[in-house]
């Protein structure tokens, strides 16, 4: 990101500090929060500094114990010659080098570096006649605690999730990944904002190509806010108009560990505990991190289920409506006898109230999710129960199409990611079985499948996990193999080094071992396994 | 822009060029579940019955009620039941056609040819002759729920015991169109409220030639090789067996004259049920297994020569299995088979029985428990 020289902003500071301060104090009008506080040192009253920083954002303790402590009672620099105009430039070394008790000080002459430190929360130290000043770390605002994210809750495993400070979650990461390869690339994004974003990736397993593409995409970003990471990820991505996304979101650093140890790269953006890691394929929408944790019968049943659930999700209504009124004969008869009953004076068509249902469900979910939480019992019981009954009873919808459309919805729920390709697709399905009966239906799963394997995500088709996994096949796939069992990397993500374990402690099969696999394929793999 | 007018253009053909009027909702249509088909003899009008069977009531039974209509053919016989109903009649879920003795004794190539041609109709729809005066009756006596349903299950329930010569739609066709053996259909008749069990028709073609009784329809299961499970007493009441499995082999020769002959073996294996010592001094296995066999031996005898000489119809597949085994001496025969060659033709029936006595059946008396 340049940096923007602003009309009437000198570049460089002057030696007289009251005409610096008045810059300053002119380029923040109308702001209380920038804070300047003039003082002395006792011994040498002449010498004059003047600190600027942002009231909330630098540590008031920093500030004061660290830095105006020090250099108001030091007896450093009563020194003569100090002072002498000619040995000026020193004063501030001498600051820095015996005075300051702060961690982070850097020396500069540039006003827009200036300004971007104290908006950060550095507090700048100036000193009458230097043209330099000195910035000193103080960053130090009050955040939001570590906690569970509300929206990937597990079973077991690690409850720790990102916050919204950069500096704080890159440590959750590098707290999983004691591992030097491990890289973090800061950027600046926003003109405005000016938000610190920050790709990680580690070196020797990372996909090359996609780094370079993703720094590729990052530097064609021109907006002039950054507020969550969701901007990025719509400027970036591959397909703008498909509804499934390619680049994942999480907000758990064991899941951006995992997926950078599968090869991936990770964006991780200050203000927003969501990260962004890419590539991001279909299957990834199926694979929580409970799966790893919990045992692999478990996980891979969880899995099946979440398939089955986006399946009954999307196509549920569409199949029942084109069951009601083009195949009525597939339908077991006694079960169609009770439907003929239950359908018997209803004002509707089927297709009418099974819409109407929909955008009813959709109207409550709506409502539900960004009311304050005591309220939810009430909806959950007017809007499920309370409206559902009654409009059973008063004969303005059939119970069938209440039962359906309200198991559509709850097993839309097992996956949150999904919901904008299930709710697109639910209603396009059913729109077209009421066309066409099941082959609508057909035409619309069809175009699904070529829809998602014309998908690419950072160049890599978007179904590579099912198609372009020979080493690992389906192990991680729809099922979640046993971890003895799991060799293998997804060779998809990152082709140049797939091992992932070299012996597996309680092997029981003669599968052969990492490094054999390597030498038969003639890979140049690099050994970064063991450190990590 | 061309991109978005082939959507545009797509979007409109599926909307105006569908088949969205095949679109039918289900409380539009009367849902048949049965059907009955009388034939008037003098005027040769067909008369149509039909159940319409609704929902679960209370009771947990499906009620129903009963449309009827007359016409010159099946298919307009049935068409004219809607003239009856506010609703379109739909035959899809029929489970069985009643037929009545009148139409069948004319044929019932009609009701075969009707369900066949007409898309809607299922060709696994069960066919029952009705014994009695009008088949309408059935649906009529079963005010209380649905008589199609009951039949059906019915039926299916008589394979525990080899009680019908359950037959259905596609089944009836395809003997029609095979050579050697004739059609049996189960016989229903009304008990009270009622459809009971009570026989099976011997067809010769399309046409009936008479029935057998309930206790027949098992010797001719038998010979059909069609007995699953089944329970046989002997006749002076001293002994019951449980039939477990029952083999059937049709054995047809041909001598040096071009004479035909038939021999049947069946094997049988089964439990016994019941036994009356006091009745029978002799119930060693051996004893009980001759006698068994015997019984069997018989019944089939009889009802070989039943349908031999009074019905004239090959129901058993004796032709069938002449054609496959001789096709060159079948040909000449097959034109008068039934009413000739089969009628003529010399046929012996053995039975070998094996009867699981259990460990101590044997030593169970009466006069040892006194």
């Amino acid at each position: 990101m340049k940096q923007e020289n602003q009309p009437g902003i000198p570049k460089t500071l002057t030696k007289d500090l009251d005409q610096n301060i008045k810059m300053f104090q002119g380029i923040f009008t109308a702001d209380p929060t920038i804070k300047f506080r003039n003082f002395e040192n006792h011994r040498n009253p002449k010498q004059r500094f003047c600190l600027i920083y942002v009231d909330g954002l630098a540590s008031s303790t920093m500030v004061n114990q660290h830095i105006i402590e020090p250099i108001l009672i030091t007896r450093t620099l009563k020194k003569p010659g100090i002072l002498t105009p000619a040995q000026d430039e020193d004063i501030l070394d001498e600051l820095s080098k015996k005075v300051l008790y702060t961690n982070e000080i850097t020396r500069t002459g540039d006003v827009n570096k200036m300004l971007s430190d104290i908006l950060s929360g550095n507090t700048v130290l100036m000193a009458d006649g230097a043209e330099d000043v000195l910035m000193l770390g103080t960053r130090g605002w009050t955040v939001r605690g570590i906690s569970e994210p509300e929206a990937e809750k597990v079973l077991t495993g690690p409850r720790e999730g990102f916050t919204e400070a950069i500096i704080i979650n890159l440590s959750m990461v590098r707290r999983k990944l004691k591992n030097p390869n491990l890289k973090f690339e800061f950027k600046t994004l926003g003109k405005q904002t000016k938000t610190t974003v920050c790709l990680c990736y580690i070196e020797g397993i990372a996909n090359k190509k996609t780094l370079k593409e993703m720094e590729r995409r990052l530097s064609h970003i021109d907006i002039d806010s950054i507020l969550d990471t969701n901007y990025i990820t719509e400027l970036i991505r591959d397909s703008s108009w498909s509804p499934f996304q390619t680049t994942g979101s999480t907000e758990r650093p064991d899941v951006v560990a995992a997926k950078l140890l599968e090869g991936r790269v990770a964006l991780v953006v200050d203000g927003s505990p969501a990260v962004m890691t890419a590539p991001f394929f279909f299957l990834e929408y199926f694979q929580t991190n409970d799966d790893y944790y919990s045992g692999f019968y478990f996980g891979s049943f969880g899995r099946m289920l979440r398939i089955l659930g986006f399946l009954v999700t999307t196509s549920l209504p569409a199949i029942y409506l084109a069951l009601i009124i083009y195949h009525q004969e597939l339908l077991p008869t006694r079960f169609l006898l009770n439907l003929s009953e239950a359908r018997q004076g209803l004002p509707f068509p089927t297709f009418l109230e099974m819409l109407i249902l929909i955008l009813a469900f959709e109207l409550i979910r709506e409502g539900g999710s960004r009311i304050p939480s005591g309220f939810g019992q009430t909806l959950s019981i007017v809007g499920g129960l309370v409206l559902g009954q009654a409009s059973v009873e008063a004969k303005l919808v059939s119970i069938p199409v209440v039962i359906i459309i309200a198991f559509t919805g709850i097993t839309g729920l097992t996956i949150p990611q999904l919901k904008t390709p299930v709710l697109m697709l639910r209603i396009l399905w059913l729109v077209l079985a009421s066309f066409l009966g099941f082959f609508g239906y057909l035409f619309g799963v069809i175009g699904l499948l070529i829809h998602l394997t014309g998908l690419k995500s950072f160049g890599i088709p978007y179904t590579s996990s099912l198609s372009r996994n020979p080493k690992q096949k389906f192990k991680d796939t729809i099922i979640r193999a046993p971890w003895n069992k799991m060799i293998f990397r997804p060779a998809y993500v990152a082709a140049h080094n797939v091992t992932r374990q070299r012996h597996s402690a309680f092997d029981d099969d003669n599968h052969p071992t990492g490094r054999e696999v390597m030498e038969e394929d003639g890979a140049s793999g690099n050994n970064e396994e063991e450190e990590v | 822009m061309k991109k978005a007018a082939l959507i545009v253009l797509f979007i409109t053909m599926i909307i105006f060029f569908n088949s969205c009027y095949e679109a039918k909702e289900i409380n539009d249509m009367t849902i048949i579940s049965g059907a009955s088909f009388d034939l008037n003899p003098h005027t040769g009008e067909i008369a149509a019955a039909a159940e319409i069977a609704s929902g679960l009531s209370e009771e947990g039974d499906n009620s129903a009620s009963v449309l009827t209509a007359k016409g010159k053919t099946i298919a307009e016989a049935m068409k004219n039941l809607v003239y009856s109903d506010t609703r379109e009649t739909w035959i899809s879920h029929a489970q069985s056609f009643v037929i009545s003795e009148d139409l069948a004794i004319s044929g019932i190539s009609p009701v075969l040819d009707y369900a066949v041609r007409n898309y809607e109709a299922r060709l696994s729809v069960s066919l029952v002759v009705f014994q009695g005066d009008d088949p309408a009756q059935i649906w009529d006596y079963e005010k209380a729920g649905s008589a199609a349903f009951k039949i059906e299950e019915m039926l299916l329930n008589s394979r525990a015991y080899s009680g019908a010569a359950a037959i259905r739609l596609y089944q009836a066709v395809d003997i029609l169109n095979s050579q050697g053996i004739n059609l049996t259909v189960p016989v229903i008749s009304l008990n009270e409220s009622s459809p009971v069990l009570n026989g099976t028709a011997i067809f010769a073609g399309d046409r009936l030639r008479g029935t057998i009784s309930q206790e027949e329809t098992l010797y001719l299961l038998l010979l059909l090789n069609r007995v699953e499970r089944a329970h046989m007493s002997l006749d002076d009441g001293s002994a019951a067996t449980e039939i477990q499995s029952a083999k059937v082999k049709l054995i047809p020769s041909v001598d040096d004259n071009g004479n035909f002959s038939m021999r049947v073996d069946i094997k049988i294996d089964g439990v016994i049920a019941q036994l009356d010592t006091g009745k029978l001094p002799d119930h060693s296995k051996e004893a009980l297994e001759l006698a068994f066999a015997q019984k069997v031996e018989k019944e089939c005898m009889d009802l070989v020569m039943k349908l031999q000489n009074d019905y004239h119809s090959d129901a058993f597949g004796f032709g069938r299995a002449f054609y496959y085994k001789f096709p060159d001496e079948w040909a000449a025969k097959k034109e008068l088979w039934d009413e000739v060659h089969f009628a003529e033709l010399p046929v012996t029936v053995n039975c070998r029985m094996s009867i699981d006595l259990g460990e101590s059946t044997g030593q169970i008396s009466i006069a040892e428990r006194e």
